[in-house]
């Protein structure tokens, strides 16, 4: 065994720390981090179990301690690693709220192959759900829209980005140029303002 | 905030990650590596070494390789509790998890005091952290004062009062930006000017 290992569980805990550390949106899935902390638990366990089979045959309990603490670090590498993937993914849910169906490119860059798979799926299910909630009034819900309750129909909204041309439900097109200003329908603009490319302003 | 903390909490994690110290009651062969002083393989009796919080857990409260001392924190906590004033501790400086820490090493402690401590220290602090809640979160931020739980609770009560005030003056009508798209905008204006400043043509600006 190394001296340099130490207490084993060390990169495991990295791993979380740089994740709690960078606030809100997601830090880029540490690929090379959860392999060595994979490899670690491998070590791990095939040291134990070599040392368990050894205790079968010739019965010396002094290596007990050694083997116990082994098999305590290689849980802890094992709740580490999980509730990494899982905090994670529960950014990546609050995404799909906040953000809406589709990831701005730069978070995307952060996310590993399975993890765009689970926003996908996720992103699927919800808009299923939202079908079906609605289903008494013949069409869906967007269960992400009137988070609080209106007070108006329209609102007066300012413009916060070039956006280019936005449909209305009626067939009306707009153009939402940076700085100009508009009275809109709330509930088709709400999604817009969430999103940071309107203000509400009154 | 979580004093039944589940698997995946990460709070909790952090909490365990924390080191005790261990005084060693027999030979432990080939554990050494424990011991940053040891000499051999083993790990002899009579030595302290700090182990994690992690694997202690795992172990007997009585088990025949360890014995656990409790950290000197809690004992000079005692005496301020004694006297009712520990709204003056820096409680973040002492341990950033004094109340989940000390939850975890109570059945260490064969004077049976830790339990009370915490107890009283809260019980002391909490109307103090109630009053700061309600100053707008302007006391003079020091991090220093608070542990982990109660930064969170007085995060929680400045949020609360906000709210409250908005709804009492009738603001909270507005739709808001997306607290997690307002960071993400931010985030990457002070990508753009970090780009600019180096003035090379960068292909990573991105375009939503």
């Amino acid at each position: 065994m190394s001296r340099e290992n130490k207490l084993f569980g060390d990169k495991a805990f990295e791993l979380l720390k740089d994740l709690e550390r960078s606030s809100q949106t997601i830090p880029a899935f540490d690929d090379d981090g959860v392999r060595q902390v994979l490899e670690e638990i491998k070590a791990i366990f095939e040291e134990n179990v070599a040392q368990a089979s050894s205790y079968n045959s010739s019965g010396d309990r002094s290596l007990w301690p050694l083997l116990n603490y082994r098999h305590a670090a290689l849980q802890r590498n094992k709740r580490c690693l999980l509730a990494y993937l899982y905090e994670r993914s529960k950014r990546i849910k609050a995404l799909r709220w906040e953000f809406g169906p589709i990831i701005p490119g730069d978070i995307k860059q952060a996310l590993c192959e399975p993890e765009v798979q689970f926003f996908n799926n996720y992103s699927k299910s919800l808009a299923a759900y939202m079908c079906i909630a609605g289903c008494s009034q013949g069409q869906g819900i967007d269960l992400t829209n009137n988070l609080r309750p209106p007070k108006s129909l329209y609102i007066e909204v300012r413009c916060m980005e070039d956006y280019g041309k936005f449909e209305l439900d009626d067939g009306e097109l707009i153009h939402l140029k940076k700085n100009s200003q508009h009275y809109l329908p709330r509930a088709q603009v709400e999604s817009l303002v969430r999103q940071g490319i309107l203000q509400h302003i009154a | 905030m979580n004093f039944f903390p589940n698997y995946y909490s990460i709070e909790d994690i952090f909490v365990t990650q924390e080191k005790v110290e261990c005084k060693v009651n027999t030979k432990l062969q080939r554990m050494g590596f424990l011991d940053a002083g040891a000499e051999g393989d083993d790990l002899e009796p009579g030595r302290s070494i700090n182990l994690p919080l992690w694997y202690i857990k795992e172990l007997k409260v009585n088990n025949a390789y360890f014995t656990v001392s409790v950290p000197d924190i809690y004992k000079n906590v005692h005496k301020a509790v004694c006297e009712a004033e520990t709204t003056h501790i820096e409680l973040g400086r002492l341990h950033p998890y004094f109340y989940e820490f000390g939850r975890y090493l109570t059945p260490y402690d064969r004077n049976h005091v830790i339990g009370r401590i915490i107890f009283e220290t809260m019980r002391q602090r909490v109307r103090h952290l109630l009053d700061i809640s309600k100053n707008d979160g302007q006391m003079a931020k020091s991090e220093l004062r608070l542990d982990n739980i109660e930064t969170k609770l007085h995060e929680a009560g400045v949020r609360t009062n906000t709210q409250y005030i908005n709804w009492l003056q009738m603001t909270g009508n507005k739709i808001l930006i997306s607290e997690l798209v307002e960071e993400h905008q931010k985030k990457r204006k002070r990508d753009r000017s970090d780009d600019e400043g180096d003035s090379l043509p960068s292909s990573k600006r991105v375009t939503l």
